[in-house]
């Protein structure tokens, strides 16, 4: 376990209206030595610019062809592009913000599934997952699926 | 508390019985599991969890089968839920004193749709009442509606701890 309480082969979910909290906590998992992977649907360069994350990977959330860019239509880029790097990441940490886009895109369900997917290739690596999200958009029920399977912890603060 | 509550309802269990049990994390469920099989029960356990992080937190020493649609050799896809039904009909068949603990039930209605998961249910449910298997079934019920749960409670006996324990 890393300083910060979070498990290799764990996925945190993070409640919060923007995803500072969770931009934080990962910035600080990258300065203890894991690598990074963030997935969001703010643009790359505010990110970096905003965070000063420099060399790590962040792809955008969006219907546009580009290097960096993960279409929210296409799960199935999304699960390639974490399996790509929890399979040849020791320690990794990734960030996922962007959730409500793509159940826009693809509905709850279809969203749920995509995140059971993530969630084992998480279980099965040594890299930890973030998703940050804002629950106010989220029904009781919705949230009740999203918090069954994903730990609730670091929703008490950032140690 | 915790501790006392667990005891009690263990001893309220009986052979031929379905079980749901309702609780936000299926903390209490895998207490009642490890239980039953210190007792010498034998047991089939499906769930959602990794099994190493089942064997680690919950202390279970028992066969494990992860619902996953990984394709490891300890995996049962919550997309084929007839293949779940197979594995645990045979289990129920050949088992004197056991216990089916199946944990993921929300998993395996965000798979298939929530009426086809009820019948699978159903049918577990009419194989534990001929059996000598008792059958656990932990769920969040906030992750049903209300007809949903009263749907399920038809047929299984709800177990639910007090809050706060």
């Amino acid at each position: 376990m890393s300083k910060l309480g979070i498990r290799p082969g764990c996925s945190y979910l993070l409640k919060e209206e923007e995803p500072k909290r969770g931009i934080r906590y990962f910035k600080k998992l990258l300065n203890l030595g894991f690598k990074g992977l963030c997935i969001t649907k703010i643009r790359p360069e505010e990110v970096r610019k905003s965070y000063d994350l420099k060399k790590t990977k962040i792809f955008q959330l969006n219907d546009k062809k580009g290097i960096g860019n993960l279409s929210p239509k296409s799960p199935v880029c999304i699960i390639n592009k974490i399996e790509e790097f929890t399979s040849s990441t020791r320690k990794g940490a990734i960030l996922f913000e962007g959730l409500d886009k793509l159940i826009e895109e693809n509905n709850f369900l279809n969203t749920m599934s995509l995140l059971e997917d993530i969630n084992d290739t998480i279980m099965t690596s040594e890299s930890s997952l973030i998703l940050s999200l804002d629950d106010s958009k989220f029904s009781k029920k919705e949230l009740a699926f999203l918090e069954r399977n994903l730990e609730l912890s670091l929703n008490r603060g950032l140690r | 508390m915790k501790a006392e509550q667990v005891a009690e309802i263990l001893k309220t269990l009986r052979k031929g019985h379905s079980y749901l049990i309702k609780e936000k994390k299926p903390e209490l469920s895998f207490e009642l599991l490890r239980l039953l099989i210190k007792n010498k029960v034998e047991s089939l356990c499906i769930t959602r969890l990794h099994p190493k992080w089942v064997k680690r937190k919950y202390k279970i020493k028992a066969s494990i089968l992860w619902l996953s649609k990984k394709e490891y050799d300890y995996c049962t896809s919550p997309t084929d839920p007839g293949m779940l039904v197979s594995i645990l009909e045979k289990f129920i068949k050949n088992t004197k004193n056991g216990v089916v603990f199946l944990e993921g039930l929300e998993c395996l209605i965000i798979n298939n749709s929530f009426p086809i998961i009820l019948k699978v249910v159903e049918d577990i449910n009419e194989s534990i009442m001929e059996s000598n298997c008792r059958l656990l079934l932990p769920i969040d019920p906030e992750t049903l509606d209300e007809k949903e749960l009263a749907l399920l409670e038809r047929n299984l006996e709800p177990i639910e701890f007090e809050k706060g324990v």
